[in-house]
């Protein structure tokens, strides 16, 4: 019971660097690399596939990726308009990866989004993403500049402040929901007794590991496709 | 003398610690309260939008989209909170503080 109640990441090994700099094979890492490697797997396996591929699909398998390919252009286009939807490519990226990193505690991994280091970054890449897109298409007439002017010119500091303080609460609603799901799902297993863990964990756990997970990881991609439609003008 | 010395030491130590770790606990629990209001604030949203539906049953994927959004974004109050209170509970820097900067004996 004592392991069980343990949550921080644990740490099984240690490349130094030097004497002071160091990085942890740790439980985070791990998931990660295993995540990643069956979405490479699949990404591969899909490439090889292509090939007989044919205009009216035959296979099940032509089916599934098509109908996950188009659901999601459709939708990206709906939210952003035609002329932005080629973010879709990344976005499906992040999308696949929040998806299987926030389901995989219900196959005995720790979740890589149960870490800030793994949501963080991901939340920059949105930021800096925004700021790449608004100088890219906004810049015209200096309207980015000016959006940092306003409503006044003093305004300026808290505007700057407030493009990065978005990557924050961006990725700190993921890594709250997710840790949060992490700690009340190992206080059920480690300290209910064996009468009650008969088949409530299991219904919680497909609460807090798939519901959120898969509600959360979309929520992620929605909002960061929300954040960079204000960066850039709108054609309608 | 000297061991008098050391109890009287690790006496305070233990006080002084203990001081801080249940301190560090009621703080915590404190910041996780900040949950209640999004919970009242999504209860509010859902019902309203339950209304809507009720009265304009065709617009009702738009908003069940257009709620999810806003319950996601009001949460986010609740999640600093939650993220406070595990910083005070696992990674607790008060305590690191407390022991590096003891005094040598």
């Amino acid at each position: 019971m004592d392991n069980n109640l343990d949550f921080n990441i644990q740490t099984y090994h240690r490349i130094y660097l030097t004497d002071e700099l160091w990085i942890s094979i740790n439980d985070t890492l791990i998931s990660t690399w295993i995540i990643g490697g069956i979405l490479i797997i699949f990404a591969i396996i899909a490439r090889i596939k292509i090939k007989n591929f044919k205009p009216v699909p035959e296979t099940r398998f032509q089916n599934i990726i098509e109908a996950m390919v188009e659901g999601f252009d459709n939708f990206v286009a709906g939210v952003m308009t035609r002329k932005y939807a080629f973010l879709g490519n990344w976005f499906f990226g992040v999308f696949m990866f929040l998806v299987f990193a926030n389901i995989s505690g219900i196959f005995g991994l720790r979740p890589p989004t149960a870490d800030f280091a793994t949501t963080y970054p991901i939340a920059l890449t949105t930021v800096i993403l925004m700021q790449y897109m608004g100088i890219r298409y906004n810049m015209k007439k200096g309207e980015y500049v000016r959006e940092f002017f306003r409503p006044v010119f003093l305004f300026a500091p808290l505007n700057v402040i407030s493009e990065f303080s978005r990557s924050i609460s961006l990725s700190l609603r993921l890594f709250g929901n997710m840790a949060g799901g992490l700690i009340v799902m190992g206080l059920i297993y480690g300290l209910f007794p064996w009468f009650l863990s008969i088949g409530i964990p299991g219904g919680l756990s497909i609460y807090f590991d798939i519901i959120v997970g898969a509600l959360h990881a979309f929520m992620f991609v929605v909002l960061s496709m929300y954040f960079i439609m204000m960066k850039v003008p709108q054609e309608d | 003398m000297i061991t008098l010395a050391s109890d009287y030491f690790a006496t305070a130590y233990m006080a002084g610690l203990s001081h801080i770790i249940g301190l560090s606990i009621i703080g915590a629990t404190i910041a996780v309260l900040a949950g209640m209001s999004p919970s009242f604030a999504q209860g509010l949203a859902v019902g309203r939008a339950v209304e809507a539906v009720g009265r304009q049953p065709e617009a009702a994927g738009q908003i069940r989209s257009t709620m999810l959004i806003g319950c996601v974004v009001a949460e986010t109050g609740g999640v600093y909170g939650l993220a406070v209170s595990m910083i005070l509970i696992f990674a607790n820097p008060f305590v690191s503080m407390f022991v590096d900067n003891l005094p040598a004996l």
